[in-house]
């Protein structure tokens, strides 16, 4: 049976099948919920802003392009509404301009790196991503528990992909150099 | 117990009733080519802003003389920075910080490094204004905001004029002096300049009566210790008032 990708489903919903909308909430509510939890550390309703994203998905939903990923639109949409609500919340500015995003920086391969720290980090980012910088954080998690690609996150969060990189790096030393303090 | 229910509804069910009650209401797709439309406008908009903006400052310092006062050495250098318009610096600046911000929307900028759209942009206002100069269009408009007044922008020309920069002043040699000479200006002001042993003045320049000249320099109540001095490229005669005149460009060893 042929089961329709994202894409498929945008098409519909954009030509007037609204129903057809509640298969994407379905696929996507536990991964944006997650990714919510994890990336806010509690405080926030992450249902309600959930549900948010999921409206203003779909009264945005003609903006999307279907040639594209659905899933890092929605990424997007998410990580937007969770960036305003850690405002809210800290009422910390975000930068607009990012010393990580000024220059090129060489990519590394993300395949062998992801299998190398994955076990390990997923163990450790549970306890120590809360200390983290949401600057740092917010990759790490698209990566390790959503599993998005460098590419991927680099459409979610607006940077380059050599920036993801840097900030992956720079995330996980400091997410290690956290954790030992943590501990000791 | 509503409140329960209300808990212990899902998100898909929630996000749906909101669908069909009609709180969610999808944007139709002319909303956000018309946003699209919008936001290239802008960078257009902000874009020919800053050539202009950015021509327009250097014809100015062109004009003065003072594009070329940095070749008097470390003393020419500081009168240069305190002519600069800074207040047209810093307009220029805010429209390319707001030109950078609406170039970041799209992908083609957010996927490269922040310096390569600054360098991108930086690139298109040093051509796009080196053509804006070389088409006249601010020597016709400062023409006509002179002689007929422009709309809007002529308040700009009419306060940027050569003789609104301090250290900078041009105008004929109107008799030689025993310290320097007189030199009078195209509103017929007259000046006392006086001429050092540290005055830098340009190789290709004989100080003589009738010659039109740049004189650098602080004026204390009309007189002028010149710190350099050089010849204008326009003939300057205040009888005629012709108004425009600028300095030559560096020559090689121009400085004696």
């Amino acid at each position: 049976m042929h089961v329709p990708s994202d894409e498929e489903i945008v098409r519909r919903v954009q030509k007037g099948e609204k129903e057809s909308f509640s298969v994407l909430v379905e696929r996507y509510e536990n991964k944006i919920t997650r990714y919510g939890r994890k990336f806010l550390s509690g405080g926030a309703d992450i249902q309600d802003l959930t549900q948010e994203i999921f409206v203003k998905a779909y009264v945005n939903i003609q903006s999307v392009d279907t040639s594209k990923k659905f899933s890092s639109w929605l990424y997007r949409v998410a990580h937007n509404e969770f960036v305003n609500a850690l405002k809210k919340k800290k009422r910390e500015p975000f930068l607009f301009f990012d010393v990580d995003e000024l220059f090129s920086h060489p990519v590394s391969p993300e395949t062998a790196d992801r299998k190398a720290y994955q076990n390990e980090l997923e163990h450790v980012l549970k306890h120590c991503l809360e200390a983290l910088h949401p600057k740092y954080k917010e990759p790490l998690i698209l990566y390790y528990f959503e599993e998005l690609s460098y590419q991927e996150i680099s459409e979610v969060l607006h940077i380059p992909v050599a920036t993801v990189g840097v900030r992956l790096g720079r995330g996980r030393a400091l997410l290690k150099e956290k954790c030992s303090s943590l501990h000791s | 117990m509503n409140q329960h229910s209300q808990e212990k509804k899902s998100i898909k069910e929630l996000v749906l009733t909101q669908i069909k009650e009609g709180k969610a209401i999808m944007r139709p797709k002319w909303h956000f080519v018309f946003k699209g439309v919008l936001v290239t406008l802008g960078v257009v908009l902000v874009t020919l802003v800053i050539l202009y903006i950015v021509s327009f400052l250097i014809f100015v310092l062109r004009e003065a003389g003072v594009l070329f006062i940095p070749a008097f050495g470390l003393g020419g250098l500081g009168a240069f920075l305190l002519s600069i318009p800074w207040v047209l610096v810093l307009v220029a600046g805010l429209f390319f910080f707001f030109l950078e911000i609406l170039v970041r929307r799209y992908s083609f900028a957010y996927k490269k490094p922040l310096v390569y759209s600054l360098l991108g942009i930086i690139g298109i206002v040093v051509i796009g204004s080196g053509v804006v100069l070389v088409t006249g269009v601010h020597q016709n408009l400062s023409q006509r905001a002179e002689e007929i007044g422009v709309p809007f922008v002529g308040p700009l020309y009419r306060g940027y004029l050569p003789e609104q920069f301090e250290l900078v002043h041009g105008g004929a040699i109107e008799k030689i002096t025993d310290e320097g000479f007189l030199l009078l200006d195209r509103r017929g002001d007259e000046f006392e300049i006086i001429v050092t042993s540290k005055t830098m003045i340009a190789p290709d320049l004989e100080l003589l009566a009738g010659t039109s000249v740049m004189v650098v320099g602080e004026e204390r109540e009309k007189v002028i210790e010149a710190m350099g001095i050089r010849r204008a490229i326009r003939e300057f005669n205040p009888k005629k008032d012709e108004g425009r005149f600028r300095m030559a460009p560096p020559q090689k060893n121009f400085l004696r």
